[in-house]
């Protein structure tokens, strides 16, 4: 569906003709996103694809969407939900909007727009001694996307903190084209308050889950930071593919496999407890081995010895930062004890990722590997009490292993989950992954079947938190929860009512419920 | 293969966009983290490596037909094969290789821009791109005394290539001059070269390829020569890397720099005349990260696992590419300082040049030239060095283009400032 002529006109002006588009050939790319959940891999045509270079731009693209009444979605690198299209709307890329504009080594913030990748501000920021909270999609993601409008779990969380939280705060063009100003920056002319001054709108901007694009366009964000005791620059050896970077020397990390799973989940629960950790997270059995290999052979390969099955069942890798050696042989010896008492130890195997294991969790370069399989999926998102966010793992292995037995899913060991912990351990994440190949129908419509029934009909039956892989199941995966719980998905769109009377930002992925007086 | 038998790989893209950027353990600063061109400068994601496999796919799902737009997308890229480099570290995809397949159906189908076509109808009319007469395709080496093959005969073949022989003949001259004072047995073609058709196989005409490169096959192949040597990375990257595909050679191809460094190793070249200069070294693409040996990315697919794609075909990650010939050449310059730039060897940014782009689109090739020629500003160095007479061609146009005072040198002029 085309858009208006006069309203495109209106738009190019705002962003002059080269960049806005309503070619075909240039709208079908923005088409193409896994949506595994649905079986789709092409959404529905947008009507046009802009891409402002300001604030004032976004500013005057909302207010003229407003009055053409064309629905619009912003994102950033595009990847996943943040990217979706919808019938005739107009696509916000906001690619031109790149810049690092500030950063603050004294009050441990950056202030970034929504083009910055985590790579290029985590390389920056270290050179002042500061490290930022790459999320486990990946360090090719863009940070102000995960802090305001998606999840923002971190391998290293339980010390750089959950990403919906060092939020410090943002520059909002709202659904109507106001420009909200969050944070203690109009008070004290910088951002090292998250909210104010008044109460808090943190929960409306983002909530547990991000809107996903449903409630306007973010147009910069502050950023917390944290302390980097690590180099400035990382020692990066080997040539493509075969990067390693060996650990600094005031650094200890390697990876342990337990008995059982709840040996796994105790240690990790102690670790936290104790406050050691620079990073704590369980990864999956196929998650580790594809970190380590280039090709989806050399896997298969280093599968087939049995070497992978070992390390990785059952995991837990642990990093330790310290200041002096001291510290270190310190925490060191707390690990130890926790691990003996867990009885874990670490395999042989081992040594092989940790070459890697640098550069995978501290700079996340190497996340979207996954996809070397076909394509990944992933499942749950649990949040929460970190016990019962690691009690999900097992349930959903469990449901995954009969599509796994059906030959339609990838083989993938144990488990293939992640488990963050965040916050020194105040809650965890969790996400249990799978892989399948999108050139395959039954391989996909497995994929959708197991991702509705492991991440909507799970918790559900278990009481669990919805997961933060809700929003992939659409608006009735929103309604079932909101039934459950309060009828927050009622709530959610009556927020959103008030901030975008004319409903015209992006209602995909956030609570659209049309009756909103029911109940 | 045809664009149709990669439907499955198209299928398979995440939209991950890691084509855009440089891997991301090796972005070193917020300012040189891109890897593509085409994408830096256009922005819609249709520009990326992953947007044409989208396009490619929506073309043979009939979702789009050939247009102009479409022709515009498709060629407004170098082929560099950055994008290669980051998608083979995630994926076992080349999208270079896809998005050639589709560059062979454009050129079918006939919808190719005229400035494309007249690259491809003036190699096949005048052996060269430039339409310039072949009778004085030698004419550089006037004065040189050198061997003219096959009416004589000698170990080593210089191929000159058509940008070097019609518009940088010092850069044939010097690599000549350095050849002869090295005291090798080479001799050239002269009028009897023939473009290796670089330019016109990028742009997807396969047949001017298969032709071409039958005839230059058998003609070196009768020559008796050991060796081939080039000075155009663009002839390298052809002679070494796709006439493979068409037929065995019995000569080895070098390019200069590889053979060059050899002679400094033997001790036949000195260098012993100060260059006091702080120089950056550009690595040319052809040479670099896509002049490994031919080998096809996509054979025979079979699943283990359940649903586990594998191939028995060896990836290619552009890392074994002629990186470091050039630059052990320049650390034995006495006085010369070598600077890196942040995106050095398989990482490093396009010239700007390749793949008809200059012709096509000189404001974009121009574009792309003056990012290199910041990044390389960046290093503090007063000059580029570099080994591809293309490339030279697109750092002097942007130095030009953007008023600035660097110099652009190609690696043999330097040598030849340090040879006694």
């Amino acid at each position: 569906m085309a858009i208006d002529e006069e309203a495109y006109n209106v738009l190019e002006r705002i962003v002059g003709p080269e960049n806005i588009s309503k070619d075909p050939e240039i709208l079908v790319s923005y088409r193409f996103n896994h949506g595994f959940a649905f079986g789709h891999i092409f959404y529905p045509e947008p009507g046009a694809v802009i891409l402002p270079g300001s604030t004032e731009e976004v500013q005057a693209i909302v207010k003229a969407c407003n009055k053409y009444k064309l629905r619009f979605k912003a994102h950033s690198t595009g990847w996943g939900l943040l990217g979706t299209t919808s019938e005739g709307s107009l696509v916000m890329d906001l690619r031109r909007m790149n810049r690092i504009l500030k950063i603050d080594e004294k009050n441990q913030f950056a202030v970034v727009e929504p083009y910055v990748n985590w790579a290029q501000l985590q390389r920056e920021i270290m050179k002042v001694g500061l490290n930022c909270s790459i999320i486990g999609a990946g360090a090719h993601c863009s940070p102000l996307a995960s802090c305001t409008s998606g999840w923002g779990h971190s391998f290293t969380g339980t010390f750089t903190g959950y990403n919906g939280r060092n939020l410090l705060g943002v520059e909002w063009v709202l659904p109507t084209g106001e420009i909200l100003r969050l944070g203690s920056r109009d008070a004290v002319g910088e951002y090292f308050c998250a909210d104010g001054p008044g109460p808090s709108l943190r929960g409306i901007m983002r909530g547990f889950m991000g809107a996903f694009g449903g409630m306007g366009v973010f147009t910069k964000a502050a950023i917390k930071l944290s302390y980097w005791a690590g180099p400035p620059k990382s020692q990066i050896k080997g040539k493509s593919p075969r990067y390693t970077c060996d650990l600094p020397k005031n650094f200890f990390a390697t990876a342990y496999t337990f008995p059982e799973w709840q040996n796994m989940v105790n240690a990790m629960v102690k670790i936290c407890d104790a406050e050691i950790a620079y990073l704590v997270s369980h990864g999956g059995t196929a998650t580790l081995p594809f970190t380590v290999v280039p090709s989806n052979k050399e896997f298969y390969d280093l599968w087939d010895a049995g070497m992978m099955t070992e390390m990785a069942k059952n995991n837990l890798e642990v990093m330790l930062v310290s200041d002096s050696p001291e510290e270190l042989k310190f925490k060191k010896m707390v690990l130890d004890e926790i691990i003996a008492e867990e009885k874990g130890f670490s395999p042989e195997a081992v040594k092989m990722f940790m070459d890697v294991f640098y550069l995978g969790t501290v700079m996340a370069d190497r996340c979207a590997v996954k996809f070397r399989a076909g394509s990944l999926g992933t499942s749950m998102g649990g949040q929460g009490a970190l016990d019962n966010t690691s009690s999900q793992g097992p349930i959903g292995v469990a449901i995954k292993r009969k599509y796994i037995n059906k030959g339609l899913l990838m083989e993938d060991g144990h488990d293939d989950a992640f488990i963050m912990t965040i916050e020194g351990g105040c809650f965890g994440y969790l996400e249990e992954m799978f892989n399948y190949d999108p050139a395959d129908e039954e391989s996909t419509k497995a994929a959708t079947e197991y991702f509705i029934e492991a991440t909507i009909e799970t918790p559900m039956k278990h009481h669990f938190t919805p997961g933060c892989m809700v929003p992939f199941g659409g608006k009735e995966a929103l309604e079932s929860f909101g039934n459950a719980m309060y009828n927050f998905d009622v709530w959610q769109a009556r927020v959103k009512k008030a901030f975008d009377p004319n409903d015209v930002s992006d209602r995909n992925f956030y609570a659209t419920s049309e009756d909103t007086d029911k109940k | 293969m045809t664009l149709e038998d990669y439907e499955k790989e198209m299928l398979r893209c995440s939209r991950c966009s890691h084509c855009k950027w440089v891997p991301l353990s090796q972005i070193k600063s917020w300012r040189f983290a891109y890897s593509c061109p085409s994408i830096s400068k256009y922005n819609f994601h249709t520009y990326s490596a992953g947007g044409r496999l989208i396009m490619g796919l929506a073309l043979i799902k009939n979702m789009i037909d050939f247009s102009e737009k479409m022709m515009e997308i498709v060629y407004e890229c170098q082929m560099c094969g950055a994008c290669d480099v980051s998608c083979a570290f995630v994926s076992d995809r080349k999208p270079t290789e896809i998005i050639h397949e589709l560059r062979v159906k454009c050129v079918k189908e006939g919808t190719i821009n005229p400035k494309l076509k007249e690259i491809i109808e003036d190699t096949r009319k005048y052996s060269n791109p430039y339409r310039e007469s072949q009778e004085e395709r030698g004419d550089w080496a006037k004065g040189l005394n050198i061997k003219k093959l096959p009416e004589e005969k000698a170990e080593v073949l210089y191929y000159v290539g058509c940008t070097a022989a019609y518009r940088y003949p010092d850069i044939a001259r010097n690599t000549a001059t350095i050849l002869k004072k090295a005291g090798v047995d080479f001799g050239i073609l002269g009028k009897d070269e023939k473009c290796c058709t670089s330019t016109s196989f990028v742009i997807g005409d396969e047949k001017i390829f298969e032709e071409f490169a039958k005839e230059n096959i058998e003609t070196f192949n009768n020559l008796g020569v050991k060796t081939i040597v080039t000075s155009c990375a663009g002839c390298y990257h052809m002679l070494k890397v796709y006439y493979t595909r068409i037929a065995k050679p019995n000569y080895k191809v070098l390019h200069q720099s590889e053979f060059i460094a050899k002679l400094i190793k033997q001790g036949k070249i000195k260098l012993t005349r100060e260059v006091p200069m702080r120089v950056t070294y550009h690595d040319p693409c052809h040479l670099g990260r896509l002049s490994e040996p031919y080998q096809p990315s996509y054979g025979k697919e079979y699943k283990v696992l359940n649903q586990l794609v594998i191939r028995d075909v060896k990836k290619v990650y552009g890392a074994k590419g002629v990186y470091e010939p050039p630059r052990r050449i320049l650390k034995k310059i006495p006085g010369l300082q070598l600077v890196e730039m942040e995106r050095n060897r398989e990482y490093a940014w396009c010239c700007g040049s390749g793949a008809g782009v200059k012709k096509l689109n000189p404001e974009f090739a121009e574009w792309t030239g003056e990012e290199r020629i910041e990044e390389a500003k960046a290093t503090g160095a007063e000059a580029i060095v570099t080994a591809c007479p293309f490339c030279v061609r697109g750092l002097e146009d942007a130095i030009k283009k953007k008023g600035e005072k660097m110099k652009v040198y190609e690696l043999n002029e330097i040598i030849l400032k340090s040879m006694d």
